[in-house]
């Protein structure tokens, strides 16, 4: 049987002296809601779903590791992200997500770094090349719903533009490293904006939050195959119709 | 000399000018504060930090405080001499959850935003705030 992987979270929960951090406690709620629905889209296949709450980079790679190969159907990361990182935090100033590659961690750690301290990576950290992509299935989909993941621009939170990536964002990266694996067909799916879990606006109920609205882009073997602005689980059968040649 | 000589020591110059700009220049450019304390109406926002949201604060126009018109749309990021940044933010997360809340700011405003002279740009930008007190509802 396949297996589908939802990992939400990631924000640091607690402040320097152990007590709760309630802005990091509400956007994992956030996080932690917009997971839910995304379970719910995938009752209807037949596979298991496996939800998880995020800790580190390295826990999620070793749980990716214990899979067996090509048996994972998709994995969708609910967190805060950059063009060039996924941000996962347990100690302030500490990342322990993902990052795309050598260079974007280097210029991520000094995007976050300001006069109040050095950010840097912790050993928890990995890249994306540390995922095992044999585990994935050829046609497998992995979908990040953090801030301008698959942005060429770092941006202000009005969408200016702030300066350009210069390297693959990190949804490109995957999608490079999935092809390298041979997985074929498999697509990565990101943010070009700042995401929300508000997807009927202001109207929007906690149960109903959900990160799937926005302009989103869609890499197959490294290269960007569609970009558009549907709202929701976007089924094969659509992105069929989109992409041309593209077959799950 | 030759042409190629003046060449690479106007690089030489330059790149020493820029290291000198980002390691020390920089740094204390950012630490300038006004002289004088200013109160701010401020609404709360989130910006790209490495605690992935931190809460700043949107300059707000005042009927009273005519002069923050310059300051009007800019990220201020208010940091305290009492308080370290986790329990500030724990107070005002709530802030979050109210669109338009209005808070009052008192404190002094840095001279120079928190990108001046670095490499690379520090998160959203904006400028620090060094908070002197609080309070909700507008100046």
């Amino acid at each position: 049987m396949a297996v589908r992987i939802i990992y939400y979270g990631g924000t640091r929960e607690k402040n320097k002296d152990g007590s709760s951090r309630r802005v990091g406690i509400n956007d994992n709620s956030a996080f932690k809601f917009a997971a839910l629905n995304i379970k719910a889209n995938y009752q209807k296949f037949n596979d298991s779903i496996i939800l998880k709450k995020i800790t580190t980079a390295r826990e999620i790679v070793t749980f990716l590791h214990s899979q067996s190969n090509s048996s994972i159907a998709s994995l969708d990361i609910l967190s805060h992200g950059s063009p060039l990182s996924l941000n996962f935090s347990l100690k302030s100033y500490e990342a322990c997500g993902f990052y795309s590659s050598w260079i974007g961690k280097k210029a991520i750690e000094s995007y976050y770094s300001d006069d109040d301290g050095d950010f840097t990576f912790t050993h928890q950290a990995q890249s994306v090349s540390d995922i095992p992509w044999s585990r994935f299935k050829d046609n497998a989909r992995i979908q990040l719903h953090g801030c301008l993941t698959a942005s060429d621009w770092f941006r202000s939170p009005n969408g200016k533009k702030l300066f350009p990536t210069l390297v693959d964002n990190i949804v490109q990266q995957m999608s490079d490293e999935l092809d390298s694996a041979g997985k074929k067909s498999a697509i990565v799916i990101g943010h070009t904006t700042r995401g929300n879990p508000l997807i009927n606006g202001s109207a929007t109920t906690l149960l109903q939050q959900d990160y799937r609205h926005g302009e989103r882009k869609i890499y197959n073997n490294g290269d960007l195959v569609l970009t558009t602005k549907e709202k929701g689980y976007l089924p094969n059968e659509l992105l069929k119709q989109k992409i041309k040649g593209w077959a799950p | 000399m030759s042409k190629r000589i003046w060449l690479l020591l106007i690089t030489l110059i330059s790149i020493l000018i820029l290291l000198i700009s980002a390691f020390y220049l920089g740094p204390y450019l950012r630490t300038l504060t006004d002289q004088e304390s200013i109160s701010l109406n401020g609404t709360a926002v989130t910006y790209d930090c490495a605690s992935g949201n931190c809460i700043g604060f949107k300059v707000s126009p005042s009927s009273t405080n005519v002069y923050v018109s310059e300051y009007l749309d800019r990220l201020i990021i208010p940091y305290s001499e009492d308080h370290d940044r986790d329990s500030l933010e724990n107070n005002w997360a709530h802030l979050l959850n109210t669109p338009d809340r209005i808070l009052c700011l008192k404190g002094y405003m840095h001279q120079y935003s928190v990108d001046t002279f670095r490499i690379i740009q520090a998160g959203y930008g904006g400028f620090r705030f060094k908070l002197l007190e609080h309070s909700e509802g507008p100046c």
